[in-house]
């Protein structure tokens, strides 16, 4: 099984001067592409514009672990801290705390690991890489915050039948308000630029804005009149007109660059530190319901049905802030087509492409949240050359949907 | 090869290896770690009921295949695609009303197959026992009795979502779910999975918890309780019993719910003997799985340390049970190639390719698991000339289904 790159990107690329794109730029791409193109990525085609993809992820990578690592070294001091004070003050709840600490602690290395991980090779054993080690490891993270929520309620039930005796509450409060500073600072510090949802239709729109100003003018090529009217019967998506045939042809190295930037803006939390930022999330939340607990209980001392109350209140408030990305790493985990792509559309648009007579076994899932993968079997119609249907229907796919794994199988009538 | 192995388990196929043959060096018969060694009517009560009845001319993939609503064109591989609108998929599998639930969970009764009426069964059971437990703990005031039916509600939840996951994975794959909902097994196997070992961790910390503390909080009233749910989970187990294993072969995607339902049972049951290890009954009990030589030495060591010590080994214990179901399905979550299907198999059909005189050279070959039992498998081509694609095609996917490799997509590049 060699895996020589130049032997498959010289068919694509031939293929895409049958698109008109100047000589200087493909020539100058295919050098680009020689030289530069990591041994890790042997398995995946590479296109132009994903080399800046490509470093752009192992930029992010490097982003995530700082953060991450930052993130971890100050939990354990503050962990250090805690016990510290607790076994001076001989409370038992700063111990807790401190143990609760230790679990965030574990999440954080979990994904601080699985972004380290996710940058290996592939092997034959793990022919997709170890991107997907990322989602798992959010799902033991998460499965860690349910787990500590679940401790915190059987503490407190315990607490209330067990342990009748008095309740600081001053400390309680004190304790609680500490804790819900220091993550008020590491969530204004984590998430200063994020959105809620890692599978955006933000970026979506991102470059749809982009390619609207730029390329306005590019209609006038002939080739990409044909093209439009054969792809589009229906004009759903008026936008990915000017991503059709705009992509392969007028693509200035200024636009790639700023196009593959806007990118981040949207993505920037990626899945391991939103773990991260749910766990830091969580102990907010939980921080802000002792807190509440503890001036009730300072100013009422025989009410601690308050803390049970709380405690069970705000943990299910605080699960409840994990469910959004616990549907994502189901998806991902079930090979579910992203939520932002619709399937019957892609069909009709690759039906859509010169030579489709129909497609079947189309199937697309996500390796992890930025790199998605389509298979199809496309029969053709007699007389179309299978390498220009294939070569179109990737560029279809990378520029509309941003799947850049691509296997098609073209089957003659 | 699935429509082979549908209705015999054990006898060898004599038109075409079984798959799994693939395994060089192991024979069938004699494996006992086959899951199915010893049920004869195993067969029968594994058989989908959704599925119509099937004749036995008829060759029906028993698994219920990615049916995508077009068909193979003719001249390939003949594969039969059948769509049943038996379980028809609601709009999608996130809208689920109560309503919904109480309906479902009549039809599970109705038509689930024997394991996942035994499922319910069990955590029926568990769920019956949890709140009387619940109820008499608050009533009389005994802590250790709430604490315990807290552990067991939520090991009920973790039971239910297998069993939800059992009758969910057979619907009919859609339009979202293009690999049909399967694999929704295997993730309810790596739930339970890392359950257990949060278990087996959180037994390690009592133990620990124990020794600092050197308290033994005999709690006598909890033997009872024990007892009692011990019995249930024994029961449990004795309807998993074909799943006790520790290393098990998973032919199909049921087989690791199954397995992880049966560990999560057994483990419970070993942890609430240990955690309540006052009695000898108890003691003895953690010991049959310790080793009866250790048995001597512990009891030698004073009653004193026995609770930590039962505690400690019923946590190592429960961790290595664990171990290779959750690298299993672990594996599988994370597309790694199919542990069923040797690595040399798989490099041959590579060479056997590029040995074909179009074939320049192959690349981009992937092969993961859907679900046990369910390779899909990608590949690129690249070929000399523009010639019949066809025989090519046609070529490499007989390669790979023999090997059992059955949903394959081939691309061919022209040079």
């Amino acid at each position: 099984m060699s895996r020589r790159m130049d032997h498959e990107r010289a068919p694509i690329l031939r293929s895409k001067d049958q698109k008109k794109i100047e000589m200087p730029l493909a020539l100058v791409s295919e050098e680009r592409n020689i030289i530069l193109i990591p041994s890790e990525l042997k398995c995946f085609s590479v296109s132009t514009s994903r080399q800046e993809n490509i470093t752009l992820e192992s930029k992010e990578r490097q982003k995530s672990a700082s953060q991450l690592s930052g993130l971890i070294i100050f939990y354990l001091v503050v962990m250090l801290v805690e016990i510290v004070g607790g076994m001076k003050a001989n409370s038992l709840a700063v111990l807790t705390d401190a143990a609760h600490l230790l679990t965030d602690v574990a999440g954080f290395s979990i994904s601080l690991f699985t972004v380290w991980a996710s940058a290996w090779k592939a092997t034959s054993n793990h022919s997709f890489g170890f991107s997907r080690l990322e989602v798992l490891g959010a799902l033991i993270s998460v499965q860690l915050i349910w787990l500590v929520s679940a401790l915190l309620i059987y503490e407190a039930l315990n607490r209330l039948l067990h342990d009748k005796q008095k309740v600081d509450g001053a400390l309680m409060f004190a304790i609680a308000a500490f804790g819900f500073f220091i993550n008020l600072i590491i969530v204004l510090w984590l998430g200063h630029d994020h959105s809620h949802h890692v599978f955006g239709n933000d970026h979506h729109h991102h470059h749809h804005e982009h390619w609207h100003d730029h390329h306005h003018d590019e209609h006038l090529h002939d080739h990409h009149h044909e093209h439009l009217h054969d792809h589009h019967h229906h004009h759903h998506h008026h936008e990915h007109h000017d991503h059709e045939g705009g992509k392969p042809c007028d693509l200035t190295k200024e636009d790639e660059t700023s196009l593959v930037i806007s990118t981040p803006k949207t993505k920037i939390l990626n899945i391991n530190l939103q773990g991260a930022y749910l766990h830091v999330m969580a102990d907010l939340i939980q921080s802000v319901g002792v807190m509440i607990a503890g001036a009730v209980i300072w100013l009422k001392p025989n009410w601690l049905i308050v803390d049970l109350l709380c405690t069970l209140i705000f943990s299910t408030f605080a699960l409840s802030t994990t469910l959004p990305m616990l549907r994502d790493v189901f998806d991902i985990l079930m090979g579910r087509t992203p939520r932002d792509i619709n399937i019957d559309m892609v069909e009709d648009g690759i039906k859509g492409i010169n030579g489709v007579e129909s497609v079947h076994d189309l199937h697309v899932w996500a390796i992890t949240v930025g790199k998605l993968v389509l298979s199809c079997h496309v029969v053709a119609k007699p007389g179309f050359e299978s390498k220009e249907m294939i070569s179109k229907i990737r560029d279809y796919c990378e520029s509309t949907y941003k799947i850049h794994h691509i296997t098609v199988q073209i089957e003659q009538l | 090869m699935e429509k082979n192995k549908s209705f015999k388990y054990y006898s060898q196929e004599p038109e075409s290896p079984h798959p799994w043959n693939a395994e060089f060096g192991i024979s069938n018969a004699s494996d006992r770690r086959y899951a199915f060694s010893r049920q004869s009517s195993f067969k029968q009560s594994m058989r989908d009921p959704q599925t119509p009845s099937i004749s036995n001319g008829s060759s029906k993939p028993f698994l219920s295949r990615n049916v995508s609503s077009i068909d193979i064109p003719p001249g390939f591989y003949s594969f039969d695609h059948s769509k049943e609108g038996n379980f028809d998929a609601k709009g999608s599998a996130d809208k689920f009303s109560v309503f919904d639930s109480v309906f479902w969970v009549f039809r599970v009764m109705r038509t689930g197959n024997r394991q996942m009426k035994r499922l319910l069964i069990m955590i029926s059971l568990n769920v019956a026992y949890s709140t009387a437990e619940l109820a008499i703990g608050l009533f009389t005031g005994r802590i250790g009795l709430v604490s315990d039916a807290f552990h067991l509600t939520f090991g009920c939840g973790l039971l239910t979502f297998s069993l939800f996951a059992m009758a969910a994975s057979r619907r009919k794959s859609d339009s979202v779910y293009t690999y049909g909902y399967q694999r929704l097994e295997v993730l309810s196997a790596f739930t339970n999975a890392l359950f257990l070992l949060f278990l087996s961790f959180s037994l390690a910390v009592e133990a620990l918890h124990a020794f600092i503390q050197d308290e033994s909080e005999h709690k006598h009233y909890l033997i009872v309780s024990a007892v009692t749910n011990l019995l249930v989970n024994l029961m449990g187990v004795w309807f998993f019993r074909n799943y006790a294993r520790v290393n098990l072969v998973y032919r199909k995607p049921e087989d690791m719910n199954y397995h992880s339902v049966c560990l999560h049972v057994l483990a419970d049951s070993v942890r609430r003997c240990a955690s309540c290890s006052v009695s000898i009954y108890a003691l003895l009990f953690s010991f049959i799985i310790a080793g009866l030589i250790l048995a001597s030495w512990f009891l030698s060591l004073g009653v004193n340390n026995a609770e930590v010590l039962c505690l400690g080994l019923v946590s190592v214990a429960v961790f290595m049970l664990v171990m290779p179901l959750f690298k299993a399905s672990g594996g599988v979550l994370l597309q790694m190639a199919p542990p069923n299907i040797s690595s040399s198999a798989l490099a041959k059909c590579c060479w056997q390719i590029t040995s074909h005189e179009d074939v320049i050279e192959v690349s981009q070959a992937r092969f993961w698991e859907l679900v046990p039992g369910h390779v899909v498998g990608s590949l690129s081509l690249q070929v000399k000339k523009e010639m019949d694609d066809r025989r090519i095609l046609e070529y490499v996917h007989n390669l790979y289904h023999e090997l059992g490799i059955h949903d394959l997509t081939v691309q061919t590049d022209y040079a």
